[in-house]
């Protein structure tokens, strides 16, 4: 931390450090380091260097901030929105006294089996025309693997009954509606093959939350996105505009 | 009170004192801990406005003293600041 100090406080301007460089370091070797310290370090070598800046590297920085930003909003309007709907299965057994923590992880892994089978999913693809672009330009199986990354099964115990669990089924599209409609079908199908299969005579299935109709994308996040384009622009045109004057007292010193 | 360049103008007002000293001087007496960077922007602040000036040393730890301009605006800022706190603590004893 000792070390990662001393070379912060390089990022002074080399007047101020010509002037108060060596007490400087002699304060830094007297102080116990710290996070604290070094962030305090930074900002001040930062304030040092702004307030010795001509408009030229004013202008060099904010040009640089300003193409971070620009890029932040290209990125903004061409990344895909990314909705999620979810729903909420509450699975009980019909008998609690019977305890069936084996039969609930078979019955879970059956239904899983029959909600990612591939071509369940392919007359999903074709009756909600998911994906077309992808469909353009590759095979049936690789979008039908993309639709298994989409879909989201999670199984919560319930508190209070050992034997009961919810079940979290979600699906993420670009489209709300669509992601909407497609979690209605997975949710009934998850019922189906619940109630089909012959490990479900002991088991009952309920509709807690039904398929919610996503109003804000998950992703992007536009505004982190937003802030951290920000940042790492006010950064890139400080560091370069500090890295130009390093370089331009060397070459008339 | 939280501006740096008053608690080193007013640590200094009690004796010459270099930078690590003054850190600790003001932690005692303002219970503030200043970073290395905010404490060098306030002495570099005070001394070109010869607020301060170095005392003459061979050691690295260079002392600073406070000049008659220091101490006549400290005085200013701590007499303002007076008026502040009387006011504010004569409002809260009437409210």
């Amino acid at each position: 931390m000792k070390r990662a100090m001393r070379l912060l406080a390089r990022l002074y301007p080399s007047s101020w450090r010509k002037r108060y460089g060596s007490e400087f370091d002699a304060l830094l070797e007297d102080s116990k380091p710290s996070a604290h310290d070094a962030l305090d370090i930074f900002c001040g070598a930062l304030k040092m260097q702004m307030t010795t800046w001509g408009s030229g590297r004013v202008t060099l920085a904010s040009t640089l901030a300003g193409i971070l930003v620009a890029v932040a909003v290209a990125l903004f309007l061409a990344l895909p929105a990314h909705y999620l709907s979810q729903a909420v299965l509450i699975v009980s057994p019909a008998d609690e006294s019977v305890p069936a923590d084996e039969s609930a992880r078979r019955l879970v892994d059956r239904i899983e089996q029959n909600l990612y089978g591939r071509d369940y999913l392919a007359s999903v693809i074709h009756e909600h025309n998911l994906y077309w672009r992808e469909r353009l330009r590759m095979p049936l199986d690789d979008v039908v693997e993309n639709t298994r990354r989409d879909i989201s099964l999670v199984p919560v115990p319930s508190p209070g009954n050992r034997n009961a669990f919810t079940v979290v089924v979600q699906f993420d599209y670009p489209d709300p509606r669509v992601a909407q409609r497609v979690n209605e079908e997975l949710t009934s199908r998850f019922i189906e093959g619940g109630l089909n299969s012959q490990l479900t005579s002991n088991w009952t299935f309920r509709v807690s939350v039904a398929p919610s109709l996503p109003l804000r994308p998950v992703t992007p996040n536009r505004a982190r996105l937003m802030a951290l384009c920000l940042l790492a622009g006010l950064f890139a045109g400080l560091t370069l505009a500090i890295v130009l004057r390093s370089r331009r007292t060397v070459s008339v010193g | 009170m939280s501006d740096p360049t008053l608690l080193v103008l007013s640590s200094l007002a009690g004796g010459d004192k270099h930078g690590y000293a003054m850190m600790e001087d003001i932690e005692r007496f303002a219970g503030v801990r200043l970073g290395p960077g905010t404490l060098y922007g306030a002495i570099t602040r005070l001394e070109r406005h010869g607020w301060i000036r170095p005392v003459n040393s061979k050691d690295r730890r260079q002392p600073y003293t406070i000049t008659g301009a220091g101490r006549e605006h400290l005085h200013d800022q701590l007499a303002s600041l007076s008026r502040v706190v009387r006011t504010g603590l004569r409002r809260l004893e009437n409210a």
